[in-house]
């Protein structure tokens, strides 16, 4: 049986993992090759690498990170981040990466991911969208062109982000999931810029509009605090897989304690 | 010596290194290359008709290192592409080394079948050496093959039951990633090279 996945996301800078909260206030929390290894032991089912550095002249760091992560990790890796051309996918897949996400440049130009779907498989190909809440007035549903969604606290739409959260850019992620679908893209890396970094669960509602939108496996991201979220993204969020980083990185629950929490409650899990 | 086909398909890095921790494992891309190995492993990202095209300079060596019972494992798509045709690339003819065709998933909530899978083993084969039964594999596909003829030795189930390893002489084949399903990968991965 297909199982669920637990993947570490270590956010790269400058050649170390670094962690924040919202995107911001970033903290040094270890080498990338060591901590990439630690996951493994521990049962990862893949990686994600981002590289939140992604300046041009600086990417030589990360394709050096995924080179040496390569020669001892045998999972799938993924990496992102600053990556925007066909160039770019070839020098990082040729480091030892398995799939390449996109964010900012897939917006910007979605022909990418068709593009680079075509040249090496729509599996190389993750789109990450990261998505925020915007809450409208119950009156203004009929008159807005865009997905609403009944929330905990009342009706919003998921805008899509870019720039690492930082620029908004009015577009629908709902439709954003579908259309990457049909561009070729082979998964999708969901975050929930208002969970993330906040440690009390993923975007339940934004997750399940989402997976159940596209046939595309879907990543839940952003929120993730103890093993319970990453079962509801399962259940309730209808997810695929589950990203997390902070409460691995300082050490507050194993994998294994996730996976077996999970495991415990019915969900397929790879256990070692 | 194992010899990794390369045929423009990206990430041959990873099989490399894998198959580095048993012995030494060389990128190829010419026939006389290919005539060298004692072992050949065929990998496979892309698609079936991409990876025909690429393929076609190679494939009278490929005829002629099969029949002189060279060792060989395909890999995914290096696995599909063993096979005679493929729903994913009408028209295109495939190497046609096993007997049969590759096929889409029908009836599946999620596409491409992305993650870990157990695989049953249904047939003793040396590949399995040392794994146990039910082993999880890491698998990322579409499209899964189809045999006429008996090479079956292990399966998997999505959606419906697909054959995910094959064995017919001195052919193998997996529908997953060995050189990316952890450490019970790589134990696949030094049983090949162990092959005599």
């Amino acid at each position: 049986m297909l199982t669920k996945r637990i993947i570490p996301c270590l956010d790269i800078k400058d050649g170390r993992v670094v962690k924040g909260t919202k995107f911001l206030n970033l903290r040094d929390a270890g080498d990338p090759v060591e901590l990439a290894q630690l996951y493994d032991d521990e049962g990862a089912d893949e990686l994600v690498f981002l590289d939140i550095t992604a300046s041009a002249e600086k990417r030589d760091i990360i394709i050096d990170v995924v080179e040496r992560t390569a020669e001892k990790v045998f999972i799938p890796l993924t990496v992102g981040g600053g990556i925007k051309s066909i160039e770019d996918f070839r020098k990082i897949l040729r480091a030892g990466a398995d799939k390449i996400s996109i964010n900012t440049a897939a917006v910007k130009n979605p022909n990418l991911i068709k593009e680079a779907s075509e040249i090496f498989g729509s599996q190389c190909v993750v789109v990450a969208i990261d998505a925020k809440r915007h809450y409208i007035n119950e009156d203004e549903i009929d008159k807005i062109d865009k997905n609403v969604v009944k929330v905990e606290d009342g009706y919003c739409w998921f805008e899509v982000y870019i720039y690492g959260g930082r620029k908004e850019t009015g577009i629908d992620a709902i439709e954003w999931a579908k259309k990457v679908e049909e561009l070729g893209a082979g998964e999708i890396l969901l975050t929930s810029i208002d969970k993330d970094g906040t440690k009390s669960g993923y975007d339940l509602i934004l997750t399940r509009e989402i997976s159940k939108s596209v046939k595309l496996p879907v990543i839940a991201s952003g929120g993730c605090g103890k093993p319970e979220h990453v079962y509801e993204a399962f259940v309730h969020g209808k997810a695929d897989a589950a990203l997390m980083a902070g409460i691995l990185h300082y050490k507050e629950y194993t994998i294994e304690e996730i996976k077996k929490y999970c495991a415990d409650r019915g969900i397929p899990m790879r256990l070692l | 010596m194992i010899g990794i086909i390369d045929y423009n398909a990206g990430n041959l890095r990873s099989i490399q290194k894998a198959v580095e921790l048993y012995d030494k494992a060389v990128i190829i891309n010419n026939s006389e290359e290919l005539l060298a190995c004692d072992k050949i492993i065929l990998p496979g990202v892309g698609n079936f008709g991409s990876a025909m095209e690429n393929l076609s300079k190679l494939k009278g060596t490929i005829y002629k290192i099969v029949d002189d019972k060279v060792p060989f494992l395909g890999i995914c798509l290096g696995m599909q592409i063993l096979f005679e045709e493929s729903e994913e690339k009408k028209g295109i003819e495939g190497l046609g080394i096993i007997k049969g065709n590759v096929v889409k998933f029908k009836d599946v909530e999620k596409l491409p079948h992305m993650g870990w899978n157990n695989v049953k083993i249904i047939k003793d084969c040396p590949l399995f050496e040392g794994i146990k039964d039910n082993s999880y594999f890491y698998f990322v596909h579409s499209y899964h093959v189809n045999p006429s003829e008996d090479c079956v030795v292990g399966i998997t189930e999505y959606g419906r039951e697909f054959p995910s390893v094959i064995n017919k002489g001195n052919v193998y084949a997996t529908q997953f990633h060995p050189e990316k399903s952890g450490k019970i990968g790589l134990k696949m991965i030094e049983n090949f090279v162990e092959l005599l």
